[in-house]
C-alpha cells in the first residue's frame, strides 16, 4: 500500500515537469497526522479539543538542496454537528459540540515553500468521532408538601433522553426525595417528597448519566404549616376549639364580636404562626391563605389578614390571630401556589355561654342570651339574710346577718331562702358532643372572689325557674334532694371541678345544664366557666356580673322624724336605672314595723318582685309606724318589742303622707306604688291629700276602714260596739260629723268617704285575714286575730286604759248623761246610770253638737258652737291638714266597717283580689299553714313558692315585666 | 282622771296581766278522722300547726307556727295537747286519701294560774278524709280577667280550647254562651261607676245546663266537689246580677259558691241522653261587674263519663302559664 503514493507522485512528476526535472527538482511534501489523544466519543456541551500534526517530507531543489515547506496555513473546521465554533484557523480545534452525531473534524493545510519551487500544495485529515447526548427533562421544579389530612405526596417526573447507552439517575439535596419506583426504570422517573422541606431554594438536584453523558434538574420542595399550638395531625381532626368571642375584654360595652377595631388587645383572640421552608425563596413567592374572615394581624383587629402574603412577611413566621366570631366550623388554609405545598386548620368556634334569667321570668331563651357585658352586668345580691323554713321568723328577711347569713353554711335553707338564688344555664351541651369520645372533658367553674355557691339541678333552660315555684327532687350532687334543702358548693377562684354525673346529663340533653347561684360575697368579677379537653382549657365562658347588698339594688326613702338624711335616694349602684324599665315600683310597710324590720320587708318585697319578673326601679319607704314600740330589751311578757299605741301611728301615717307625695313625685319613671297594712293610710292620704301622682296602687292588706273608699259600705250592725246595741245612731261619735254643715271642720271628722274611690287602685285583700278578720259583732279580746277591730271597737272605752293613747270619744259614754235611777238605801246617795236609749234618742241635735252622748273629745274646744270649727282646723284652711283632725280620726272616731284588706269592695278601683285565690294550693302541698289562712303579713312571710302567683299577678297587672 | 293616772294604772294591770301570763297556756283538743263512709280512720297523720304572732317590730300578724304531729289511734282519734297562743290550725291524711286542711281552732280565753290552759278544753274536730278514686286527666283552667269581647252580645267559650269562639278567640264550639249586659250611669258621691250588670250563661244544645253546689273554699278535703257530676238537675241558664248604686252594691259573687255543668250533649230521637260532657267550675263567675270574667272550670273529655276527680299532674292544656294553672283536684 506505500507504493502507491510513490507512484502517483512519480506520475505527476513526469506529467509536470518531464524525466529529467523530475530527477533533478522534487517538491517537498508533508505528511499530516491527528494528535493523539483525538476523542472519539464526546457528549454534546463537552468541549473538544483535536489537533492535527505535520510531518515535513524535504523536496530536492534543482540544486540537489533539500528544503521543506516553510509557510503551513491551518484551517479546521467541523462537521456532522453543531459545533461552536465550527472552523477555524490552526491547528488545533477547540469547539464545543452542540448537537449529537458524527462529527469531523477536518484540518486543511496550505503548505508552500518559500525557496526553490514553492510547490504550493494543500494537504488535509480529518478525525471523525461521535457526539454523544444525554438529556433531562422534569415537569416542575417546585414539589409542595401536603400537610393537610388529604396528605397528598406531591411528585415530579424527570425524563430522560440519551443518543447512546442506557441511563443512570442520580437524586441529591437534603429534602430526602426519593424515586418512585426506586430506582427507576428507563427514561422515565418519578421523584416523591417524603414531607420534608428542601433546606435551601432549589436545593433538589436529580441527574441522569448515559453514555457518560450526564443532565440534572434542580428543585425545590415546599412546606407550608400552620401552626396553632396543636399536634399537627389534630389540626382538622379534631382540629381547634375556640370559644365564641362574645364577652367585652376591651370594656366597650359591645360583645367582641360585634366591633373592630378593639379599644384594646383581646386576649380572647387565638394566635396561629404560618411558616414556610426553605425560608430563602425568592422574595416575590407568595403565601395565599383562605378562610380569613375572622382572621386579623393584629390582637385589636385592626388590620383584617391579607389573603396573600409575599416571602419577605412569612419568612420569618407570620402570626396572625383568629376569632371565633360565631359558632361553627372553620377552616384557614395556607398554601404556596407555586408547589402546592399547603396546610389546613380547622377551628370550631364553640358557644359556650352562661345564660342567666336576664329578665327574670323563670325561663332561660333567647331573650336573655347575649344581654350580659361588662358594662351592663348581671346584678343579684348576697344572700345575707337569714332565711329558714316556710315561713320568716320576721328579722330572718333583714340583710346582713353576718355569721347567720344563709351563704355561710353549705344548704339552702328553706323554701324561704330560695327567692335569694338566681339560675344560670350553662350551654355547652353542643360543645360537649362534639368532643371526640376518647377525649377527657371536664367543665370547671371559677369566680375570683370565691364570691358564690351553687346547686346541681335537674332543670332545664326552658323551667330554670321552677326551683322557685314547684317542688321536686332533683337537686344536689345526686339530684334527689328538694331545691329547699339541698347542699350548695363553693365556686373558688381556682375553679371547682363540675361532677361527670352533671357533665353527663348536658351531654345527653343540652337543654339541662342549670346551676342555682347565691351570692356570698361582693364581687365584680365574673363567674367563668372553662371547658378542658384533656386537661387544656379549650373554651370558656363569661358572665359578667356584679354581686352586693340587696340594699345596693333599690333606693330607700326613710321618713322616720330627723332620719331622712340616711335616705339613698340616687340611682342604686347594683342596679342602676339604666338596667331597669321604665317603671318605678315603690314598697311602703305597714304599722309595728321598726326601721329594723323595714330593711327585712323592703328587701324581701324587692326580691319577691325580682323573682316575679319585675324589671322597674324599687323604692323602700320606712315611716314612723312603730312610736311608742317597747323597747325589744324587756322580755315579751312585759311587752317588749310590741307597738301598742295604734292611734298615734295612724297620726303617723297622715303625718308621712306629704312627705312622701313629694319624695315620690320626685323620683324618675312611671310609678307604681304599693302599701301594706297600715302603709295604706300612708299612700291614700298621700293620694288624696297630697296630690301623690301614680299610675297604680297596690293596696295589699290595707288596714283601712272600708267605708273610708266608699262611704256606704258600712257593717253598722257588726262594727258597732256591743253596749251601744240599743242607742240610737245618731248619739254614736261616728255621727258627730253629720250635726254640723259640709261647711264647718267638723264634719269632715267621719272615715266615710276619707279617700273615695281611687280609680287606679287594686284591693289586695284576704278573706282569710288575722289581724283584719271581720267583725263579728263582740269586742274581742286583745291580741292578733281581730286586732284591727278592737283597736277601733276599743275607742273610747276603758279598755284604753289598759294601753297608751288618748281616750276620747268613741264607743266610751258621756257620764254627764248619767241618771238618778234610786238611791242607795243606806247613803241615800242617788244611784246613777247610764240613760236608757228611748230617753238618749231624744235628745235633741243642738244638745249633742254641744255636748256629746258619747264620751267628750279631749278638747273641749270642739263643742263650743261658734269656734268649735276653727279649732279643729288649727290654723289650716284645709281640715285634712290639722293635726287634731287627724289624731281624732285616728283614735276617736270608729270605724263602722270591716277593714279593706279583709274584703272585696264592689266596684272599687281596678280590681278586688283575693289573695287565697292565689296560693300555690291547699297544705301539705300549695301551702305551709294546716288552716290554710293567708294571713295579714303572709305576702313577705310565707315562702315564695308558695306565694309566687300573687307576686306575678302583681307584675302583671302593673306591667312591670 | 289624768293621763298619768290612767296611764299608771294602766301599766299596773298591764305588769300583773303580763306576770300572769310568762308561759303560754296549754291547748288541747281531740282530731277524729273519718271516711266517707262515716268509718273511723286509723293511723290517719295529724298536723296541727299553732300559729305564733310576728315578732315584735317585724309587722303585724301571724308568723310561724309550732308544729305538732301525731297519729290516729284505732278509735280514729287523735289528741293534741301544746301550749300555745290561742289558735291552732289542723290538717290530716294518709296514703290513699287527699289531705284535709283548713281547720281552725280558736281558744277564748285561758284559766288557771300556774298551769294555764286554754278554754275550750278539749273539742274535738272531725275531720273528714276522701278517698283518693279515680284522678283523671281534664281540660282545667284558670281564666281570670278574660275581657268579655262584646256588651250585650252573647259570646261562646270553648272549654276545650279554653277560649272565645271565633272571631273572639281560637275556639271552635261555644260551650258556654256568656252575655253580660252592662248599663251604666254616672258616678257615685265615693266616686264610683254607677252601673247594673247581668251575667247570663246558656248553653248550645238542649241537655246542657249548669247547676250550684256550695262548698266553702280552703276548709276541709282537698278534693272540694264530689267526685262524679250529677246526672240530673241541670238548669239551661244562669243569672248572675252584680251592681253600683249609691248606697248599696253587689259583686253577684259568692265565696262558697261552685259549680257542675254539662256540655254537647246530644239527645236520641226520644229524648234520651246519648252524649254529653261533664264538668265542673270550683268557685263563682267573678269579676263580670268589671266587664271581664274569672272562672276556675274542668271538662271531662270522655263522653257520658260524669267523673270530675281531676288529676292535676296530667292537664290536658300544656303551656298553662302560672296564672292560668289548675292545682286542685
Amino acid at each position: 500500500m506505500k507504493i502507491l503514493p510513490a507512484c502517483l507522485l512519480l506520475l505527476a512528476a513526469v506529467f509536470l515537469g518531464g524525466p529529467i526535472s523530475l530527477l533533478a527538482q522534487t517538491c517537498p511534501s508533508v505528511n499530516l497526522v491527528i494528535q493523539e489523544p483525538a476523542p472519539t466519543a464526546v457528549c454534546k456541551g463537552d468541549g473538544v479539543s483535536v489537533c492535527a500534526e505535520v510531518e515535513r517530507i524535504p523536496g530536492q531543489c534543482k540544486d540537489g538542496s533539500s528544503y521543506s515547506y516553510d509557510q503551513l496555513t491551518w484551517k479546521w473546521e467541523v462537521t456532522g454537528v453543531d459545533a461552536s465554533p465550527s472552523n477555524g484557523p490552526g491547528s488545533c480545534a477547540d469547539f464545543v459540540v452542540g448537537s449529537a452525531g458524527e462529527a469531523v473534524v477536518m484540518f486543511s493545510l496550505h503548505a508552500v515553500a518559500s525557496v526553490c519551487d514553492p510547490c504550493p500544495q494543500i494537504y488535509t485529515i480529518s478525525h471523525s468521532f461521535t457526539v454523544n447526548e444525554t438529556a433531562l427533562n422534569i415537569s416542575k421544579s417546585w414539589l409542595g408538601i401536603d400537610l393537610t389530612d388529604a396528605h397528598e405526596v406531591d411528585r415530579l417526573t424527570a425524563t430522560a433522553w440519551a443518543t447512546a447507552g442506557s441511563v443512570a439517575w442520580g437524586l441529591y439535596g437534603s429534602a430526602g426525595t426519593v424515586f418512585d419506583p426506586n430506582p427507576p426504570h428507563g427514561a422515565e422517573a418519578v421523584v416523591k417528597e417524603t414531607g420534608r422541606p428542601s433546606a435551601t431554594f432549589r436545593g433538589e438536584t436529580v441527574s441522569v448519566t448515559a453514555a457518560g453523558c450526564s443532565d440534572a434538574r434542580p428543585f425545590t420542595v415546599v412546606k407550608v404549616d400552620i401552626q396553632a399550638g396543636i399536634a399537627e395531625e389534630d389540626e382538622e381532626e379534631p382540629g381547634m376549639f375556640i370559644g365564641v368571642n362574645d364577652n367585652d375584654s376591651d370594656e366597650s360595652g359591645e360583645p367582641d364580636n360585634t366591633e373592630a377595631p378593639l379599644l384594646s388587645e383581646d386576649p380572647d383572640l387565638v394566635p396561629v404562626t404560618i411558616s414556610v421552608w426553605p425560608s430563602d425563596l425568592p422574595d416575590d413567592e407568595v403565601i395565599t391563605l383562605s378562610g380569613i374572615e375572622n382572621c386579623y394581624e393584629d390582637r385589636r383587629k385592626m388590620t383584617n389578614a391579607a389573603s396573600s402574603y409575599t416571602m419577605e412577611c412569612v419568612r420569618e413566621g407570620l402570626t396572625l390571630y383568629l376569632e371565633g366570631a360565631a359558632p361553627g366550623e372553620y377552616t384557614l388554609t395556607a398554601q404556596h401556589p407555586q408547589s402546592g405545598a399547603r396546610d389546613k386548620l380547622k377551628y370550631t368556634v364553640l358557644k359556650a355561654a352562661l345564660t342567666p334569667d336576664w329578665n327574670h321570668n323563670r325561663r332561660i331563651d333567647d331573650e336573655d342570651a347575649n344581654q350580659a357585658s361588662t358594662n351592663n352586668p348581671f346584678r343579684f345580691w348576697i344572700n345575707d339574710d337569714a332565711d329558714d323554713g316556710d315561713i320568716s321568723d320576721g328579722d330572718s328577711d333583714v340583710p346582713e346577718q353576718g355569721r347567720k347569713a344563709n351563704c355561710k353554711n353549705d344548704k339552702i335553707d328553706g323554701r324561704s331562702d330560695l327567692t335569694d338564688f338566681f339560675p344560670v344555664w350553662l350551654d355547652v351541651g353542643q360543645i360537649l358532643r362534639q368532643m371526640p369520645d376518647d377525649t377527657q372533658v371536664e367543665c370547671y367553674l371559677k369566680q375570683a372572689d370565691d364570691a358564690l355557691n351553687a346547686v346541681y339541678t335537674d332543670l332545664s333552660k326552658g323551667n330554670a325557674g321552677d326551683f322557685l315555684i314547684v317542688d321536686s327532687k332533683s337537686y344536689g350532687p345526686s339530684f334527689d334532694k328538694d331545691s329547699y334543702s339541698a347542699p350548695v358548693f363553693r365556686v373558688t377562684a381556682g375553679g371547682v371541678k363540675l361532677s361527670e354525673e352533671f357533665v353527663n346529663k348536658i351531654k345527653s340533653d343540652p337543654s339541662k345544664g342549670v346551676l342555682l347561684f347565691e351570692g356570698r360575697a361582693t364581687t365584680q368579677n365574673p363567674l367563668v366557666l372553662e371547658v378542658r379537653l384533656d386537661g387544656k382549657v379549650v373554651t370558656e365562658a363569661r358572665l359578667p356580673m356584679r354581686i352586693d347588698g340587696v340594699e345596693k339594688m333599690y333606693r330607700w326613702i326613710n321618713l322616720r322624724p330627723g332620719r331622712q338624711r340616711d335616705s339613698r335616694p340616687g340611682d342604686p349602684a347594683n342596679n342602676p336605672d339604666a338596667h331597669c324599665n321604665d317603671k318605678h315600683f315603690i314598697f311602703v310597710h305597714g304599722y309595728s314595723v321598726s326601721e329594723a324590720g323595714a330593711r327585712g320587708w323592703n328587701a324581701e318585697m324587692f326580691k319577691r318582685l325580682y323573682q316575679a319578673g319585675s324589671r322597674a326601679m324599687f323604692t323602700a319607704v320606712t315611716w314612723f309606724g312603730n312610736e311608742g314600740q317597747v323597747t325589744e330589751w324587756l322580755p315579751w311578757w312585759l311587752g317588749g318589742g310590741k307597738t301598742p299605741d295604734y292611734y298615734r301611728n295612724v297620726v303617723n301615717a297622715f303625718e308621712s303622707s306629704s312627705n312622701l307625695a313629694a319624695a315620690v313625685n320626685g323620683l324618675p319613671g312611671t310609678k307604681y306604688i304599693a302599701g301594706h297594712s297600715l302603709g295604706n293610710m300612708v299612700v291614700s292620704s298621700a293620694i288624696k291629700d297630697n296630690r301623690l301622682s301614680v299610675n297604680t296602687y297596690f293596696m295589699l292588706n290595707a288596714a283601712v276602714a272600708t267605708e273610708a273608699y266608699k262611704a256606704s259600705a258600712l257593717d253598722t250592725a257588726t262594727m258597732r260596739h256591743p253596749d251601744w246595741q240599743n242607742y240610737s245612731n245618731r248619739l254614736w261619735a261616728t255621727e258627730w260629723y253629720q250635726l254640723f254643715d259640709s261647711g264647718d271642720g267638723r264634719n269632715s271628722l267621719t272615715w266615710r268617704d276619707r279617700f273615695q274611690n281611687i280609680s287606679f287602685a287594686y284591693n289586695y285583700f284576704s278573706s282569710t285575714e288575722d289581724v283584719l278578720e271581720n267583725s263579728d259583732g263582740s269586742v274581742p279580746s286583745i291580741g292578733r286575730t281581730q286586732a284591727w277591730v278592737n283597736q277601733e271597737m276599743r275607742k273610747g272605752t276603758t279598755l284604753m286604759w289598759l294601753a297608751p293613747g288618748n281616750c276620747e270619744a268613741g264607743w266610751g259614754f258621756n257620764s254627764d248623761y248619767d241618771v238618778i235611777i234610786g238611791y242607795d238605801l243606806q247613803t241615800e246617795l242617788p244611784v246613777y246610770a247610764r240613760m236608757p236609749p228611748v230617753q238618749a234618742k231624744a235628745l235633741s241635735e243642738a244638745t249633742l253638737k254641744t255636748n256629746s252622748f258619747f264620751r267628750h273629745f279631749d278638747n273641749e274646744e270642739l263643742y263650743a258652737p261658734m269656734t268649735g270649727s276653727d279649732f279643729l282646723l288649727d290654723g289650716h284652711s284645709n281640715v285634712r291638714d290639722s293635726a287634731i283632725y287627724r289624731r281624732l280620726l285616728a283614735d276617736a272616731i270608729p270605724a263602722l266597717s270591716n277593714p279593706m284588706g279583709r274584703n272585696a269592695l264592689s266596684g272599687f278601683g281596678r280590681a278586688n283580689v283575693d289573695f287565697m285565690d292565689y296560693q300555690r294550693a291547699v297544705y301539705p302541698i300549695g301551702w305551709p299553714r294546716r288552716d290554710n289562712d293567708w294571713r295579714h303579713s303572709d305576702i313577705k312571710d310565707i315562702a315564695y313558692p308558695f306565694t309566687f302567683r300573687i307576686f306575678d299577678k302583681i307584675t302583671q297587672d302593673g306591667g312591670l315585666q | 282622771m289624768s293621763f298619768f293616772t290612767r296611764a299608771s294604772l294602766g301599766l299596773i294591770c298591764f305588769v300583773v296581766f303580763s306576770l300572769n301570763s310568762r308561759a303560754e297556756p296549754k291547748a288541747m283538743f281531740t282530731v277524729r278522722v273519718i271516711d266517707e263512709t262515716g268509718s273511723l280512720v286509723t293511723n290517719a297523720e295529724v298536723h296541727a300547726g299553732f300559729v305564733e304572732s310576728i315578732k315584735p317590730g317585724w309587722g303585724w300578724g301571724g308568723g310561724r307556727e309550732k308544729k305538732w304531729q301525731g297519729v290516729t289511734g284505732t278509735n280514729g282519734l287523735c289528741i293534741v295537747q301544746e301550749t300555745c297562743q290561742g289558735e291552732a290550725g289542723v290538717a290530716v291524711g294518709k296514703d290513699g286519701y287527699y289531705w284535709s286542711s283548713g281547720y281552725k281552732l280558736l281558744f277564748t280565753n285561758y284559766v288557771g294560774t300556774l298551769k294555764q290552759r286554754w278554754e275550750p278544753w278539749n273539742p274535738t274536730v272531725e275531720v273528714l278524709l276522701k278517698r283518693i278514686g279515680k284522678p283523671i286527666p281534664m281540660y282545667a283552667k284558670w281564666i281570670r280577667d278574660a275581657r268579655m269581647p262584646a256588651d250585650g252580645q252573647p259570646i261562646g267559650f270553648d272549654l276545650m280550647k279554653g277560649d272565645w269562639v271565633v272571631p273572639n278567640g281560637r275556639g271552635a264550639t261555644p260551650d258556654f254562651i256568656m252575655t253580660l249586659h252592662r248599663q251604666v250611669g254616672g258616678k257615685t258621691a265615693s266616686g264610683y261607676q254607677i252601673h247594673d250588670t247581668t251575667l247570663t250563661i246558656t248553653f248550645s244544645n238542649d241537655g246542657d245546663g249548669i247547676q250550684s253546689i256550695l262548698v266553702p273554699p280552703s276548709r276541709g278535703s282537698a278534693l272540694r266537689l264530689p267526685r262524679e257530676a250529677p246526672e240530673t238537675g241541670y238548669m239551661a241558664n244562669l243569672v248572675k246580677n252584680a251592681f253600683e248604686h249609691p248606697e248599696r252594691s253587689s259583686t253577684g259573687t259568692s265565696e262558697d259558691q261552685n259549680y257542675f255543668f254539662r256540655v254537647r250533649t246530644k239527645k236520641d230521637d226520644n229524648g234520651n241522653i246519648v252524649n254529653a260532657l261533664y264538668g265542673k267550675i270550683h268557685g263563682d263567675f267573678s269579676r263580670f261587674d268589671y266587664g271581664s270574667l274569672t272562672f276556675t272550670y274542668y271538662l271531662n273529655p270522655t263522653p257520658n263519663d260524669r267523673n270530675v276527680e281531676f288529676d292535676p299532674t296530667r292537664n290536658l292544656f300544656t303551656n298553662l302559664s302560672a296564672l292560668e294553672e289548675v292545682r286542685a283536684p
